[in-house]
């Protein structure tokens, strides 16, 4: 049997917390009310509580800071503010803090009860996230790693070969120890005497006999990575970064949507999720290019084009008379794609305006924020949340993401630069 | 014994199961029902239409894609968008001088509801309210396909280096 899930009302006005009581009486929760900031500490510590509400004005600590030192004991708990003063800025200031929403007082019973069927739902999605990355944290660092997270361990170039006029794919020798990684994982690549890149791993988790990553030439760094020859040695950190939600969106639709070169750090949960089909409902893989000429890996494509329980869509920018595909961007194919919005689960990479684009378009659909988790790859340098490059507010995109349900991201889509 | 109803859908019904009726009354349909030709069929590679040819008829896809294109001089022709089941295609028939802008090209078998866009136009005048209903329609996929078009001039995959 499920065990009943734990709801923490933190307001010092008795008489909502007596409403929220009613509300949910019978709805097979939880729910334990405090009516000061100390006392509703005290009791997440003690209950852990799957889902708290905290209420912005009280007397004695803030909610704000509530909210904070909710986030700090355990970052899987949902926190919802509710407030009577609901102004943007105020808003705003409470999900930069980590709060999933907001509720602005006076609610109606039927807004208190989607609120919480949200908030429980993310709950479940951060904990089978928090479940994954476990798995993969057991897993690594590889022991050859020994000398500290920031020391690379030299990796021999097992082959290397185009994928596009701008994009090459290296295959690595494995490291000694190397205990795999997981869907969404990234490794930092070291080209010795130039420097170091962030680079997802895109190959199949399955296959262990070498490590792949496919690199775009966009710098000195990748220029240099995106030369090296079969036999040349470069140095890996890694895995870093937490996996697609793989295990959560078991027997769910997933949508998959890709742009340009974020198809690379997709292909390993593709990989997983047409090794494992029985486990998911309806699979869609949306793919957009600038052309043909910039689509990575057609043969792949064409074999799970070929699959009769993959719905595969191709859409490029521009193309010439030969082409028999859609011409349009990514983000037009959602709009007819058949899933169910209620409960699929999308992963979407690409550059952060596609990414935009393609989360409106499913959020219009009517899918949820937290169940369209995108991968923002922005300035990760150390891979550690050390060296701070790619900090935006209190979340490190190395350390924290870089996979993130949007709900988390928008924020971070909302700071211009890093 | 009860037979099976073998009978073909009426223009109405057809009209009906598309999205560009969707919200339409029954008054409406009928009205643009009556301004329904037929069904084409068009074959893998059929041209439909030529840039610079009168454009008589709104063509409402059922089925199929169809690649909206332009012949390019020493390259070939390039598609600048395709169309798919449920698409309007063509809104040349609504504005002055009438002409097709593209060349329209079926990219595998096509089917489409075929509408006299002149006869619309005038339903349209002489009724307000249904030409509203249309001219919103129209609008709406002019303004899906400019969103769209934005965003394959920003580029949205990336500079090209």
């Amino acid at each position: 049997m499920q065990p009943r899930q734990k709801i923490l009302v933190i307001d010092d006005e008795e008489v909502v917390l007596d409403s929220c009581l009613a509300i949910l009486a019978g709805g097979g929760y939880d729910i334990t009310t405090a009516t000061s900031g100390e006392e509703g500490l005290r009791l997440a510590a003690e209950l852990s509580p799957d889902l708290v509400f905290v209420d912005v004005k009280m007397p004695g600590l803030p909610g704000m800071e509530v909210l904070e030192r909710l986030r700090a004991a355990d970052p899987t708990t949902v926190a919802i503010v509710i407030t009577g003063y609901a102004t943007v800025s105020l808003a705003v200031e409470a999900m930069k803090r980590g709060a999933f929403d907001f509720l602005p007082k006076p609610f109606t019973p039927d807004e208190f009860r989607e609120m919480v069927r949200r908030g429980l739902e993310r709950r479940a999605e951060k904990l089978a996230q928090a479940r994954e990355r476990a798995v993969s944290e057991a897993a690594g660092p590889f022991p050859g790693a020994a000398a500290g997270p920031m020391a690379p361990v030299p990796c021999r170039v097992l082959g290397r070969w185009d994928e596009t006029y701008d994009t090459v794919s290296l295959a690595l020798d494995p490291p000694p120890g190397w205990r795999g990684f997981r869907p969404g994982q990234f490794n930092t690549l070291y080209a010795f005497g130039i420097g170091e890149s962030a680079i997802s791993i895109s190959g199949d988790p399955a296959d262990g006999s070498r490590l792949l990553h496919t690199i775009r030439k966009v710098g000195k760094v990748t220029e240099s990575l995106a030369s090296l020859q079969r036999g040349d040695v470069i140095g890996v950190r890694g895995p870093f970064g937490t996996p697609w939600p793989l295990g959560y969106s078991a027997g769910r639709d997933v949508v998959v949507v890709a742009g340009g070169i974020g198809l690379a750090p997709l292909r390993p949960a593709i990989h997983e999720l047409l090794a494992n089909r029985d486990r998911y409902n309806r699979v869609l893989i949306l793919i957009g290019a600038r052309s043909s000429a910039d689509l990575l890996y057609p043969e792949e494509i064409q074999e799970w084009r070929g699959r009769f329980d993959v719905d595969l869509q191709v859409t490029l920018d521009s193309a010439t008379g030969g082409w028999r595909g859609r011409v349009g961007v990514v983000t037009t194919l959602i709009p007819r794609a058949e899933f169910d919005a209620d409960q699929a689960v999308a992963m979407v990479v690409g550059p952060e305006i596609m990414m935009r684009f393609a989360t409106a378009e499913l959020l219009h659909r009517g899918m949820s924020p937290s169940r369209v988790f995108v991968s923002m790859e922005r300035n990760m340098k150390c891979g550690i949340g050390l060296c701070g490059h790619c900090q935006v507010g209190a979340k490190f995109v190395c350390r924290d993401g870089a996979v993130f349900g949007y709900d988390e991201a928008e924020t971070l889509f909302q700071v211009r630069e890093v | 014994m009860a037979g099976t109803d073998t009978r073909s859908p009426s223009p109405a019904e057809l009209l009906a199961a598309h999205p560009f009726a969707v919200g339409m009354n029954e008054a409406q349909l009928s009205r643009v029902a009556e301004c329904l030709t037929g069904v084409a069929e068009f074959a893998t590679d059929q041209v439909i239409f030529q840039s610079g040819g009168v454009a008589r008829v709104l063509y409402l896809l059922r089925r199929g894609d169809v690649a909206l294109e332009v012949p390019a001089p020493g390259s070939g022709t390039r598609i600048v968008g395709t169309l798919h089941g449920g698409d309007a295609l063509g809104w040349s028939w609504l504005f002055p001088p009438y002409r097709w802008a593209f060349d329209a090209r079926a990219l595998g078998p096509t089917e489409a509801l075929v509408i006299d866009g002149e006869k619309l136009r005038q339903c349209a005048v002489n009724d307000h309210e249904l030409g509203y209903h249309v001219v919103w329609r129209v609008a709406r996929e002019m303004a899906d396909r400019l969103q769209a078009t934005r965003l394959q001039l920003l580029d949205v995959y990336g500079e090209r280096r």
